[in-house]
């Protein structure tokens, strides 16, 4: 693939190729090959990126469970509206 | 508590931390603002050939240097490949745009409008830069902004002339209505950034997003406000300025600043444009705070109640949490 995207706009790119919604672990371990090596690639500032994405309305929350470890699980996938703002992906990503 | 209050709360949480980033912006800011004064009454800004020159070159260097620390910032946090990879898309091309407007049109409009209008004027007029950014998301980010919110905003605002405000004195600016206008350029150049880098934070990461626009201003501020506005003397302050101990005072309050502009874009995307705007202009009572703290400026009645006022507005902005969970209407 081409150069790579920001991080956060490969995240939505990514939620857009899923049928079903996607945890924050399993994006990391989707774009861990690409990121992996990044100081920034961590679980809470996925996290964190998740949440703010959510707030904005660019990705809508699917299910959301709780672990073993009382952990709060959730599942994102793309909205509408953040389907919209992929027009702005670079060609090699369409 | 089931699952779905815990995630409401975790979301809350995310964006309460949105509004203390908000004040903290403010802060900051003020603080930022009262060093980079300390700093326009050493060599070489008191040398001057015109009285448009120091404030200029003092904006351009302000963000340079805050371009620089928040690089530093971002080297170390491990964000600092995504420059380059922002750049290459659109989004990042509207965080440069969104820093055209925040810093050449925006500062440079607010500092030409202090010298030719007066503080007092200036500053007053500025400040309605959250209620055009209001408007703005509204439009263009579908921005949910509810009524509570909107007498915050506006209370803010009035807080802001009141605290700024001194009765016109004897000295005359014979470009008083030039100055005027250039601050409301300012407020629409503040509003619009807000707003265009909040579209571009929706896919780059608000964090490389400030340092994007810091070095962007910096670069217009080089290659097109100096030479077009000032010409030859603007390069002799610039590069004069190293010579001198101002150089560290502007360094301290660009450190500030730029710590400042991190707040600013991350309560803007944890909690909304227009939110995180009314908060920022709390640096208008920050600043008075730290100028008498640092300076000893006097406090008046005025001062205070404006300040209150301030307060009671940026109490209203983040009063309904229901608002701050989902910031749009999408």
């Amino acid at each position: 693939m081409a150069v790579l995207l920001p991080l956060r706009f490969r995240i939505l790119h990514l939620m857009s190729t899923k049928e079903a919604g996607v945890t924050s672990a399993e994006i990391m371990q989707e774009l861990g090959s690409d990121y992996g090596k990044e100081k920034q690639f961590k679980k809470k500032a996925m996290e964190g990126h998740l949440i703010s994405m959510r707030a904005l309305g660019l990705i809508e929350v699917e299910t959301v469970s709780i672990d073993e470890k009382d952990e709060l699980i959730t599942s994102y996938k793309i909205s509408e509206f953040g389907t919209g703002r992929l027009k702005f992906l670079p060609q090699a990503y369409k | 508590m089931n699952t779905t209050e815990r995630l409401e709360k975790q979301e809350l949480r995310h964006a309460k931390s949105g509004l203390g980033f908000g004040v903290v912006s403010g802060m900051t800011w003020g603080l930022s603002g009262v060093i980079m004064s300390i700093a326009f009454g050493m060599a070489p800004f008191t040398e001057g050939a015109s009285l448009l020159v120091a404030p200029l070159v003092g904006a351009a260097l302000h963000d340079g240097f805050a371009g620089f620390w928040v690089f530093l910032f971002n080297l170390f946090n491990g964000k600092w490949r995504e420059y380059g990879r922002s750049l290459r898309t659109k989004p990042g091309l509207l965080v440069c745009l969104a820093a055209m407007f925040g810093g050449p049109i925006g500062m440079s409009g607010y500092m030409l409008g202090i010298t030719l209008a007066g503080p007092s004027y200036a500053l007053a007029i500025t400040a309605i830069y959250p209620a055009i950014g209001a408007i703005l998301s509204v439009v263009i980010l579908k921005e949910k902004i509810g009524v509570r919110t909107w007498i915050g905003i506006l209370l803010s605002i009035i807080g802001v002339a009141i605290v700024s405000w001194v009765p016109p004195d004897a000295t005359s600016f014979p470009y008083f209505y030039a100055g005027i206008a250039l601050a409301f350029l300012a407020a629409i150049g503040w509003g619009t950034e807000g707003v265009i880098s909040g579209f571009g934070m929706d896919m780059v990461d608000p964090e490389v997003a400030v340092g994007i626009r810091e070095a962007t201003s910096f670069f217009v501020y080089l290659v097109a406000v100096i030479p077009l506005l000032l010409g030859v003397v603007g390069y002799q302050m610039l590069f004069g300025a190293f010579t001198t101990a101002s150089i560290g005072v502007i360094a301290i309050a660009a450190l500030l600043g730029g710590g400042s502009y991190i707040c600013w874009y991350l309560a803007i995307n944890k909690t909304g444009a227009s939110r995180a705007m009314a908060l920022n202009i709390t640096y208008a009572l920050w600043s008075v705070f730290f100028s008498w703290l640092l300076l000893g400026t006097q406090i008046t009645p005025t001062l205070i109640i404006g300040g209150l006022t301030i307060v009671a507005g940026a109490v209203l902005v983040g009063a309904n949490p229901k608002e701050l969970i989902n910031l749009r209407k999408v």
